[in-house]
């Protein structure tokens, strides 16, 4: 066998090899639909890939939880038949919803508005039961009238709406740690409710080319990473 | 087997290699912290011809001398506000937060000097966002942010009742803008 047979025979191995193990490793379950690639008929979502906060714990203090739409899933506006605690809202796999229909501006949207960030179901569908925890080390910025920010050290504001307002574990100015406890994740909306969710945003300055921006920034991403560190790569327990 | 099949065999071989990479979710990148120099001379001119400093934040500066001297970028505060409303800060370095409770709203004033940096986009470049003061209403409320000297800085307002025209319009957040003075900063 010539040389050139031998390198030609090593590349066709190589390359067969390097093709199965890519081919043969599945995307889990939980994550398959990718970052941008939003509930049908619901708007123009984002592929993004950036992790832009790849120190953040995942917002909730266990698994498992569940992203995805509270507007376009049952128990929502335009969703379809059935009640928020429907099975299909607590199962995999993750929804991306950042740049959902929504009138509110948002710089990196497609469309330049959309929902500002990520609705987060908790594990089970019982209000005023799981705590939302700090994604960061920093200081509670603002108690509003249905959310929390919290400044991080890296002047990132993460934003949690929906917690039980009248029972946080946090007051404005107190210096958290990542991972503490700040509120339990409810339906609080202002004078009516919501589904029982977290809505979670995250806010900052971004240098983008020769440009910049203070934006709600694309959490998803970093929802996955952190929620992976947080479960410990998908145990195949939590794997539906 | 002829060299014609196995170059034919090798190709598809390698175009199902880029495929099956390709195809891999999330080839993922992630954000770059930098932090933003500071231009203290125009910080400083703007400081010395400013003479809207009202007492009350002549009061706040002396009260909070230490830690307003231990952040590394101009603290803004609004002159518009008055005592009552008793401005409280929180500085961490590179950033700060000051909180007023309002009637019926709370709002934060938020500095940093602190950015992300990701590579060119086509959304954002097609967005016209940039350097001009930015009012963006949310769920439970509003905020407008802008760059000075370098930093960024984001006021949010919560209101009570989502109709509260201080949350609904940008004239609000609009005028304390227009009062900021610079109350302290590590130089």
């Amino acid at each position: 066998m010539s040389k050139l047979s031998v390198f030609r025979t090593t590349a066709l191995l190589f390359g067969i090899l390097c093709f199965d193990v890519v081919r043969a490793t599945p995307l889990p379950a939980n994550f398959a639909n990718e970052p941008g690639e939003l509930e049908p008929n619901s708007g123009t979502g984002r592929h993004d890939t950036t992790i832009y906060f790849p120190s953040m714990r995942f917002p909730l203090e266990q698994g498992p939880a569940f992203l995805n739409s509270q507007v376009y899933r049952p128990g929502g506006e335009h969703g379809s038949a059935g009640g928020q605690c429907d099975s299909v809202n607590y199962s995999y796999p993750w929804r991306d919803n950042f740049c959902e229909s929504r009138n509110w501006p948002v710089a990196f949207c497609p469309t330049g508005k959309g929902h500002q960030g990520q609705d987060i179901r908790p594990s089970a569908c019982r209000k005023d039961t799981y705590w939302a925890v700090a994604a960061e080390d920093g200081v509670i910025a603002q108690v509003g009238t249905f959310s929390i920010s919290l400044q991080a050290t890296n002047g990132i504001i993460f934003r949690y709406l929906h917690l039980k307002m009248d029972e946080l574990a946090v007051q404005e100015l107190d210096e958290v740690k990542k991972g503490d406890r700040l509120g339990k994740v409810s339906n609080w909306f202002g004078k009516t409710t919501t589904t029982i969710h977290l809505h979670f945003d995250a806010k900052g300055a971004v240098r983008v080319g020769d440009g910049r921006v203070v934006s709600y920034l694309p959490p998803y991403m970093s929802l996955i990473s952190s929620y992976k560190k947080l479960m410990g790569e998908i145990p195949s327990a939590i794997s539906k | 087997m002829t060299i014609s099949v196995r170059i034919g065999v090798s190709a598809l071989s390698l175009v199902g290699l880029i495929w099956g990479t390709s195809t891999q979710l999330h080839a993922q990148s992630v954000a770059e912290e930098r932090i933003a120099p500071i231009d203290w001379e125009r910080a400083n001119a703007d400081a010395a011809r400013s003479s809207d400093s009202t007492a009350a934040l002549k009061a706040f500066r002396e009260q909070n001398a230490q830690a307003l001297d231990s952040i590394g970028l101009p603290v803004l505060m609004p002159s518009a506000l008055s005592a009552e409303f008793t401005p409280r800060l929180r500085g961490q370095g590179n950033s700060y937060v000051v909180v007023y409770k309002l009637p019926s709203a709370k709002l934060s004033i938020f500095g940093t000097s602190v950015f992300l940096t990701r590579s060119d986009d086509q959304v954002f470049a097609q967005s016209g966002a940039g350097n001009a003061p930015k009012f963006e209403r949310s769920d439970d409320g509003s905020d407008l942010s802008f760059f000075k000297y370098g930093a960024s800085y984001v006021l949010r307002l919560s209101c009570l009742e989502q109709e509260d025209e201080r949350c609904a319009k940008d004239s609000f957040l609009g005028g304390l803008v227009n009062s900021f003075v610079i109350v302290g900063g590590k130089k």
